[in-house]
């Protein structure tokens, strides 16, 4: 009887990959991303190495809750926590309001209505999304910097001779404008794929039932686009939450603190029990945010994902508003997309800080040999500058290897839910694969560095190491990319694959000849997300890098902090160019379907 | 001897039981039918001799092979059971041409270039698709999709081909030409099929053999002529046949030597050795099996028509007395106001008596 038992195993393990996939996978997932969370809360609760300068009687190791009583009530909780954490939810609250504003409206305008150019704006106005957040931060420094901190001021002043106030060059104003600029591709992505579904019969009928149009907009197209709207709310809110580059850019310099500029400052000082704290606050607002849309909006709604089946739509005629809407949103796009680019552009050519004209340009960050003290820290021109090239090559193969690993994990991982459909194991690795969603980017990089900095188990101290770049980058894309390729499953019926069975073709085969070919489009839209995130992140990464792994984006926070703009402009610049060229590439080769990704997100 | 046998096979889904028990023979070069309602089991039964589901006990044997038993921790993969499967979507590659659909499995079973080559050939001239080999699946009509498949099947040449609704997706002018090919297909082959349906037309004009089930349980394996004529239970008795087959309930009364069953208004000689509970049982007559008349005759039961629905070649009556309803069916094209009377008959032979309870044929 065992061995016949053993024998129904083994054939399980050779015949259906499946279910030893999945097992795999449940076990690997949970590792990366429940012990990390196990591991925080364990040095948050804990005595740390740094803690020792101030209880010399403790010992390390030691159960505490000194963290606690430091963060929430002791004497610098004001600064350490209280303070922060409302600068973040007003950042959260603002961007997500005006970000779900402008995506919604883009969205109806470019989906429902006449206006002119609907297909150009269509594909430009989610360019602002593939670039890095912050990239709007430094060009919104070039236009407005002030004297508030040293260097050189921003066009304004060079310009208009005026000095912009404060709360117009640093702080909460800027910081919501620019990730607002940013973040409305959620809201634009999910509401215009739920207008997409939205039938125009529906809304006749409601017109064959005697309502007037605006009764139509808010009883019968409104609460289906409900669910989207909801999404796009989270997802703003989340995402604004956990980010760092543009508070610290815009933030730090006038000691406006978020949550995530803290954990950075707390981590970075050694203090990382603090640090971890904060880190959980982050995570369990997230959390609870997650779980009350999922109660309000329903959970099957909220994560629906859209498609958008073609069919007849009418578009609402504007009639004398056409024109004027038009320049409105062709105005919107050139000064998200091409103001920034060319206010990078020029910043980079400036030779002088602060002077704007014409006789102090120059190419000498470009393509200077260096050397001079005074100049930019005699740092060379961007190419032939090692550190640069060193760091684009860092970032070109943290983006193809993550979008690589995150394929093959979103192929795998899509096929062993949907193949184990209805076990407790397809429920459980499905749960696992969005974990990290709740993670906040910061926040998720904390705790890699809790956790990988010594060694783990038979895992080696990661910490400094390419690869875990590389690990916390697949990790924290695996929620995309385990639903791409869930949906990319999901479109291929059983039944090819037992057709194949049945013809005698083994697993390896099935895989190669028919599963891949035909989920290569949605896997692909997987892997440019994955991509696209790893070249532009900097919240996710900025506490794990060294001099030797450092990317592109952690190079410019460097350059900015140092006081080289012009470098800092130089290298975004390429940093953009890069992403959509690659975007670009892989749309024309893969069809439309890449920005799927973006919008089952 | 036989090509397919299922002993004891029990599948359960969580709680659900989805085929109870089962013992199922299949000669050699048989077209066997297995018919049923939705959730029958019949699909399920079809992917257990397929090898693509694991029963939960009982062994599989496949032309004297044993390929499933729990007990003896033996199981052959569908990959290597040599069959041949067609299914209700068809199936077909939809990134490959036809060309390819039909030899992917050819190439991986290491055939030489020629044989697969002729194989091609051959399969293609068979469903007449030879211009369309480099078309396509999502290029083809529902009708040529259905032949590529049946094209991939002829190229593997199994001997035992197993279909699951090949024809539900086709409408009905194109069912009926296909039904004709996969009865040429399965003797082409000579291979021993069976053909799951839910369609009790497609059973009894196809099959040698039809197997009805219900319940996870089947209810008779009989030729197609005995499924018809000789239900072994109410259930196969009413599943079958259209118009639905005329049911009534009747009291079994002795006396006079003669046992009878009244049915209300008529009454018929019934076999005294048959096993009655109760004294009921329950009779069921073919709706052609009524004889009509439009005027009276000495004997005959006189009716009320309630509905005259001609189909063309044929009309379905209903008709009604004071205690039976009758559904009659009629060759041609007949017409009749409603408040015409009529009178029918039967012959007491065309009648199958079944236990009131169990739904058992009692000559069984």
């Amino acid at each position: 009887m065992l061995r016949a038992t053993l024998a129904f195993a083994y054939y399980k393990l050779r015949t259906r990959p499946e279910f030893f996939i999945s097992g795999f996978f449940l076990v690997a997932l949970s590792f990366l991303v429940l012990t990390p969370l196990v591991e925080i809360i364990r040095d948050a609760l804990t005595y740390q190495s740094y803690d020792l300068a101030y209880r010399p009687a403790a010992e390390e190791g030691a159960f505490t809750t000194f963290h606690l009583e430091r963060v929430f009530t002791g004497r610098l909780s004001k600064a350490l926590f209280v303070k922060p954490m409302i600068n973040s939810l007003m950042i959260g609250a603002g961007v997500t309001v005006l970000g779900v504003i402008i995506g919604s409206i883009l969205a109806f305008l470019l989906v429902r209505t006449d206006i002119a150019f609907r297909p150009f704006f269509g594909s430009l106005v989610v360019v602002p999304y593939m670039m890095p957040s912050w990239v709007m931060a430094l060009a919104w420094l070039v236009l407005f910097k002030n004297d508030r901190i040293g260097g050189a001021e921003g066009m304004v002043t060079y310009f208009f001779g005026i000095q912009p106030p404060d709360w117009i060059s640093y702080g909460i104003v800027p910081i919501v404008i620019c990730l607002a600029l940013h973040y409305y591709a959620f809201a634009f992505l999910l509401v215009s794929g739920a207008l997409m579904t939205v039938d125009s019969e529906l809304e006749e009928a409601g017109a064959v039932a005697g309502m007037a149009r605006w009764q139509r907009m808010i009883r019968i197209t409104m609460p289906l686009l409900l669910p989207a709207l909801g999404s796009a709310v989270v997802l703003t809110f989340i995402r604004s939450l956990g980010t760092f580059g543009t508070p610290a850019l815009l933030g730090l310099p006038v000691r406006f603190f978020t949550l995530s500029t803290q954990i950075f400052n707390s981590l970075n000082a050694r203090n990382s029990g603090d640090g971890f704290v904060l880190a959980l606050v982050l995570v369990v607002m997230a959390a609870a945010f997650i779980y009350a849309n999922t109660r309000i909006v329903g959970v099957r709604k909220s994560f629906v994902t859209l498609t958008g089946k073609g069919f007849r739509q009418r578009p609402i005629p504007l009639g004398a508003w056409r024109w004027p809407l038009t320049v409105l949103v062709g105005l919107f796009i050139a000064s998200t997309i091409f103001l920034p680019m060319i206010l990078l552009l020029w910043e980079s050519l400036v030779f002088t800080p602060g002077d704007y004209s014409f006789n102090n340009m120059t190419t000498y960050f470009w393509i200077g040999s260096g050397g001079e003290i005074d100049l930019a820290h005699g740092e060379a021109g961007l190419f032939i500058n090692d550190r640069f090239l060193s760091a684009l090559w860092n970032s070109v193969r943290l983006g193809f290897s993550a979008a690589g690993v995150n394929g093959l994990l979103g192929l795998l991982v899509g096929y062993a839910i949907v193949r184990t459909r209805g076990t407790a194991m397809s429920r459980g690795l499905e749960s696992i694969a969005f974990a990290p969603y709740i993670f906040p980017s910061i926040a998720l990089g904390a705790i890699y560095i809790g956790m990988f900095s010594t060694s783990y188990g038979p895992i080696p101290a990661l910490y400094g190491t390419f690869f875990l770049l590389i690990l916390i980058t697949v990790v924290k894309n695996l929620p995309f990319t385990s639903r791409t390729g869930i949906a990319a499953m999901h479109q291929i019926d059983k039944s090819l694959e037992e057709a194949a069975r049945a013809q005698g073709i083994g697993w390896f085969r099935r895989m190669s000849k028919i599963i891949v070919p035909l989920s290569t489009s949605g896997i692909m839209a997987g892997m440019l997300l994955t991509f696209i995130t790893a070249m532009r992140e900097l919240s996710l990464i900025i506490l794990l890098v060294t001099p030797s792994t450092q990317v592109l984006a952690g190079l410019i926070f460097g350059f900015n902090d140092q006081d080289q703009t012009q470098h800092a402009a130089a290298a975004t610049l390429v940093l953009v160019l890069i992403v959509i060229a690659v975007n670009i590439l892989v749309r024309r080769v893969f069809g439309a379907a890449s920005l799927m990704g973006l919008r089952q997100t | 001897m036989e090509d397919i046998r299922l002993t004891g096979v029990r599948k359960t889904y969580g709680k659900e039981v989805a085929v109870e028990n089962m013992d199922l023979l299949v000669e050699p070069g048989d077209f066997l039918t297995i018919l049923g309602p939705s959730g029958c089991g019949k699909t399920t039964t079809l992917r257990l001799i397929a090898g693509l589901e694991e029963p939960d006990r009982g062994e599989i044997h496949l032309a004297d092979r044993l390929v499933f038993s729990r007990e003896q921790g033996v199981i052959v993969p569908p990959e290597n059971r040599n069959l041949g499967l067609i299914f209700q979507s068809y199936a077909l590659w939809p990134h490959m041409t036809v060309r390819r659909n039909i030899t992917l499995g050819l190439e991986h079973a290491r055939l030489p270039r020629e044989k697969i080559d002729r194989r091609l050939q051959q399969a293609l001239e068979k469903v007449q698709l030879e211009e369309l080999r480099d078309r396509y699946p999502s290029e083809l009509s529902g009708g040529q999709q259905q032949r590529v498949a049946v094209a991939r099947l002829i190229a593997m040449a199994p001997t035992i081909l197993l279909m699951d609704e090949p024809l539900s997706n086709l409408d009905a002018m194109l069912r009926v030409d296909m039904r004709g090919e996969l009865r040429r297909l399965h003797k082409d082959l000579e291979a021993t099929t069976v053909y799951v349906t839910h369609d009790q037309v497609e059973a009894l004009t196809l099959s040698d053999t039809v197997v009805v089930m219900d319940k996870a349980v089947v209810q008779q394996q009989a030729s197609p002529y005995d499924i018809y004529h000789r239900p072994a239970s109410l259930f196969v008795a009413e599943f079958v046949g259209n118009p639905r087959i005329n049911r009534l309930d009747g009291m079994v009364r002795g006396g006079n030597g003669e046992t009878t069953v009244d049915f209300g208004d008529v009454s018929v000689p019934f076999d005294a050795n048959l096993n009655v509970r109760n004294g009921s049982v329950v009779a069921t007559l073919r709706p052609e099996a009524i004889q009509l008349s439009k005027t009276e005759k000495e004997g005959w039961l006189k009716v009320r028509i309630d509905a005259v629905q001609p189909t063309g070649s044929e009309t379905v009556i209903k008709t009604s007395s004071d205690r039976l309803k009758l559904t009659v069916l009629q060759p041609g094209f007949f017409q009749m106001a409603t408040d015409e009377p009529l009178w029918l008959r039967f012959e007491a032979e065309s009648l199958n008596f079944f236990d009131s309870e169990t739904g058992k044929n009692l000559a069984a």
